[in-house]
């Protein structure tokens, strides 16, 4: 067996872990771990163990996710989130799956200052998933959106994937971050397309509330204050440069735990309660971080998707064909994968196959558009069942929600991302009228 | 018969100058000249896992077989190869100051640092120099409450010293990080700014050189042990003082385009003036002596070790 | 079916991960501090915090390896119970069984090199750039807390086994979590 068929198996098996009940960051450590050894012998596996716990937990860089949860949980022990929706309730309460689209709409903005998928799915969580299910949303309408909800954290500018892929190409990061609006909004708008048929197709799927009278909704948006003056704090803050997403978590925690305090009347026993739950969460997305780097150490080292790109450069296909392929290759990859490590394993061996093919389309464009095409693949694969990061940690933070649920719910947005990445493949206008690339 | 496989672990993506310029074409010309025998494989941005913090001890744990690093990133590997980054000890070329690097390197390191390793290739950078963000940069006065990124402990401690607080982060961080005004600027080299198009995010560009930092591709020597005698030679034939030479002439060549790029994006291009710069000069005193009391911890020779340093780099032509 | 209420083992259990993590806590809190302090060193006093991100480093670890043995036992590692869903219950309290010691299995593999890294760490002198913070501290608590992540996870295996057995009700959250 040589080490592309070990690579394949590799996804067999994790797989069937999996689906046979064993968690899925044990399952990818598991298969992952004996993945690399097989490949690359016993040793090398034990030695990369040595290290690569450290460097994965330890890492400020990840803070960003413990930060934006503690805020989350503050924020609901304090009574904020609660107040956040009786005002969207009051304004939006009596239209079918008004909670929803605003939710959608809190991810959009919340995607604009962070650049990470799961810190977006993480933090809306906390705020809207309560308040959704209170107000009589289905489990699966609540989490699914939630989940696609979460990728608009890195469909919508500044995304980290795209200042790596600019690197990688020689492209300019402003370009591709212009290139990536007129998608990102396509998405919103898709999501709470998706949002609206769900209601329809689904009877019972979303509360409708009566109408709420003027005096009502002033009052709830009195009440709001405080919530809008952290968020406002935030994406101020680190749209002036004043903080970095994680600076601009730390503090976020740090005022929603003194209104907490202050207004929600949170004592020291709610104080430990937020910082368990964050904690708890936290360790359960390191793991699975910690599994996923293996996964893809492995999977690099079976140097799979350089054969791929080799299969499939000889069929010389025609280059739409070829795209889609490569697209396929990344929601697979997806399953396993966190999107950062993705990229930086498959562009080395797809951006050569891509320079190859002709899309009538110039250097630029064609390397602009194809990074948009991957930021969006990518973020397919984490929310596409059964396998998705962003999946299990929205379903984490909803306990009481079965996976299939999940599922259900995220199906609907999953077929809009296949539509609006079809559409790219064919209408590379849609990414690059807007920096002015052809 | 299979070929003998070499994985090649870097820091670097692949189309990062020393990538380009180093590692991908000497990867091809072994592979040549192994005649299929020998098949090293590259492994960029740190593909098979870890920080790059991590690279050296996987090499010597036999994870991997080659890795290219600079030594900033694991500071305590590396502190004696570190003295070559001192900021003034070595301002000139690359191709100028890579024979020094190395000359000083073989008559100093190799019983020490590079104990267990075959050196592929080093060369020091073209000049690094000071980029900011959106404040110009006179006098040391203008660093002070300044973040500036740097890529290793004593340029650390050289940024320190001029009053600005150091800020360690990865290559790939730097972009976003200046563009949303997390650090106020940075000190790099000319060549690799515009492939991480840092030029969009900095307004002033300081063009008297600082210092030049170190990039190597190193080689495990069990490694290179394990191979026939046909094949050790094929890698001997693609090592040395003058094969380093080479790649740094390469390096040399990007330095002017660089500046023309980041001078046509509108960003301005500035010396130090003569008595500022011998201000800064002085001002790196104490951290030459913190290289030198470090140095005679371990039982080196600081002083003279340092002292040598000055001299080699002045034979090579150092500004 | 019969049933006892609680476990034999379980409050032992709750009150050593909890005490774990406590401590995780801790170091949550401190990273909160630490960056809004460098916030406010940075933004109102002009006056940057040296190697605050090499603090939040430290920090992060030991609020993750703190929380492993929590996690677990609270269910927090996430399972897909779709495929299996059609199985009878007894089936999957024996798989249950089988996957949590192969994650034992995984666990104790890391928590191996977990010291061998540690030990690594201490002679080589790893430490973070410009504060010079020992790496080896952050491994010699991961290396504690995955003693415990380890019997956790064994005793979620043997909790299983009772189920199976017909002498445990299946957990709260775990029958919530369908
Ligand atoms: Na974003
Ligand atoms: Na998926």
């Amino acid at each position: 067996m040589d080490r592309f068929d070990i690579g394949l198996l590799m996804f067999v098996a994790a797989l069937a872990l999996i689906a046979l009940r064993m968690t899925v960051a044990g399952a990818m450590l598991l298969v992952g771990g004996l993945g690399y050894a097989a490949i690359n012998g016993w040793l090398p596996l034990l030695s990369t163990l040595k290290t690569i716990t450290y460097s994965k937990f330890a890492n400020n860089g990840l803070s960003v996710l413990p930060l934006f949860l503690l805020m989350g949980e503050f924020a609901s022990r304090g009574g904020m989130n609660a107040r956040l929706f009786r005002t969207a309730r009051a304004w939006l309460g009596h239209w079918r799956g008004g909670l929803a689209v605003a939710t959608i709409g809190g991810c959009a903005a919340f995607g604009a200052i962070c650049g990470s998928s799961l810190a977006t799915a993480a933090t809306m969580s906390q705020v809207a998933l309560p308040e959704m299910r209170k107000s009589g949303y289905s489990p699966a309408l609540a989490t699914g959106t939630l989940a696609a909800g979460g990728t608009l954290g890195i469909l919508i500018p500044p995304s980290v994937i795209l200042v790596v892929y600019a690197v990688y190409t020689e492209q300019s990061v402003g370009a591709l971050f212009v290139a990536a609006v007129i998608p990102g909004l396509i998405a919103v708008v898709q999501y709470m397309i998706v949002v609206n048929l769900f209601t329809r197709l689904v009877p019972g799927s979303a509360g409708s509330l009566a109408r709420a009278s003027w005096r009502e909704r002033l009052v709830a948006t009195q009440e709001v204050w405080p919530i809008l003056t952290v968020f406002g704090l935030i994406v101020a803050g680190i749209y002036l440069g004043w903080f970095s997403p994680t600076e601009g978590a730390a503090v976020g925690a740090f005022v929603t735990m003194l209104f907490a305090i202050v207004q929600g009347g949170m004592r020291f026993k709610g104080f430990v309660e937020c910082l368990l739950a964050a904690g708890q969460t936290t360790a359960m997305m390191f793991l699975i971080m910690l599994a996923a780097e293996l996964f893809s150490a492995a999977l690099a080292s079976s140097r799979m998707p350089a054969e791929l790109a080799g299969h499939v450069a000889a069929l010389n296909a025609d280059p739409l064909v070829v795209m889609f392929f490569i697209v396929v290759v990344y929601f697979i990859l997806g399953c396993f994968m966190e999107s950062l490590s993705m990229v930086l394993l498959t562009l080395p061996v797809f951006i050569p196959l891509l320079l190859t093919l002709d899309f009538g389309l110039s250097h630029d464009a064609k390397l602009v558009w194809f990074g948009i095409l991957v930021l969006m693949s990518v973020e397919v694969g984490m929310v596409s069942p059964p396998f998705g990061l962003n999946l299990f940690l929205i379903n984490s933070l909803a306990k009481d929600v079965p996976m299939r649920e999940t599922y259900i719910g995220v199906l609907g947005f999953c077929l809009m991302d296949f539509i609006r990445v079809a559409l790219l493949i064919l209408f590379p206008i849609v990414c690059l009228w807007l920096p002015g690339l052809r | 018969q299979q070929p003998i496989i070499l994985k090649v672990h870097s820091f670097s993506s692949p189309q990062a100058p020393e990538a380009v310029y180093q590692m991908l074409p000497w990867i091809e010309k072994v592979n040549k000249e192994s005649n299929g025998r020998l098949k090293v494989e590259f492994y960029p941005s740190m593909q098979l896992g870890g920080k790059t913090s991590d690279l050296i001890q996987q090499l010597e744990d036999g994870v991997v077989d080659i890795v290219m690093m600079n030594p900033g990133v694991a500071p305590n590997r590396f502190p004696v190869l570190q003295g070559t980054e001192l900021p003034f000890t070595n301002v000139g070329t690359s191709a100028g100051q890579t024979p020094a690097m190395l000359e000083w390197v073989n008559k100093w390191l190799l019983k020490n640092e590079f104990k267990g390793i075959k050196i592929i290739h080093m060369h020091a950078t073209d000049a690094a120099v000071l980029h900011t963000r959106t404040k110009k940069i006179e006098t040391a006065a203008d660093l002070k409450g300044l973040k500036i990124r740097v890529p290793g402990r004593f340029v650390g401690e050289a940024m320190k010293s001029l009053g600005a607080t150091p800020v360690g982060l990865p290559l790939s961080d730097i972009y976003e990080s200046l563009q949303r005004g997390q650090i106020d600027g940075m000190t790099i080299n000319w060549a690799i700014m515009t492939p991480y198009k840092l030029q969009e995010v900095t307004k002033f560009n300081m063009e008297t050189p600082f210092y030049q930092n170190a990039i190597m591709s190193l080689m495990s020597q069990a490694s290179y042990d394990k191979l026939p005698a046909d094949l050790k030679k094929v890698i001997d034939d693609n090592i040395g003082i003058a094969y380093s030479t080479e790649v740094a002439k390469k390096i040399d060549e990007l330095t002017v385009p660089a500046k023309k790029t980041i001078a046509d994006s509108g960003n301005t291009l500035y010396s130090l003036s003569p008595e500022e710069l011998a201000k800064w000069r002085a001002a790196m005193a104490p951290v030459y002596k913190l290289w030198i009391a470090e140095m005679d911890k371990k039982g080196l020779p600081g002083q003279a070790m340092f002292d040598d340093l000055l001299a080699t780099t002045a034979k090579y032509g150092r500004k | 079916m019969r049933s006892s209420p609680i476990p034999p083992g379980r409050r032992t259990m709750e009150a050593a991960c909890r005490a774990v993590a406590l401590v995780g806590c801790v170091a949550l809190v401190a990273v909160m501090l630490v960056v809004v302090a460098s916030v406010l060193g940075s933004n109102l006093f002009r006056h940057p915090i040296l190697g605050d991100t090499e603090i939040v480093d430290s920090l992060t670890g030991v609020v993750v390896f703190c929380f492993l043995p929590w996690c677990h036992l609270h269910g927090g590692n996430v399972i897909v119970d779709f495929f299996a869903k059609p199985l009878p219950r007894v089936v999957r309290d024996w798989l249950d069984v089988v996957m949590n010691l192969a994650f034992a299995v995984v666990a104790g593999v890391i928590a191996w090199r977990l010291m061998a890294g540690g030990l690594s760490a201490f002679t080589r002198e790893q430490a973070s750039m410009f504060l010079e913070i020992p790496e080896w501290w952050v491994y010699a608590v991961g290396s504690l807390t995955s003693v415990l992540w380890i019997v956790v996870i064994l005793y979620v295996a043997y909790e299983s086994v009772l189920r199976a057995r017909g002498r445990l009700s299946a957990p709260a959250d775990e029958v919530q979590f369908g």
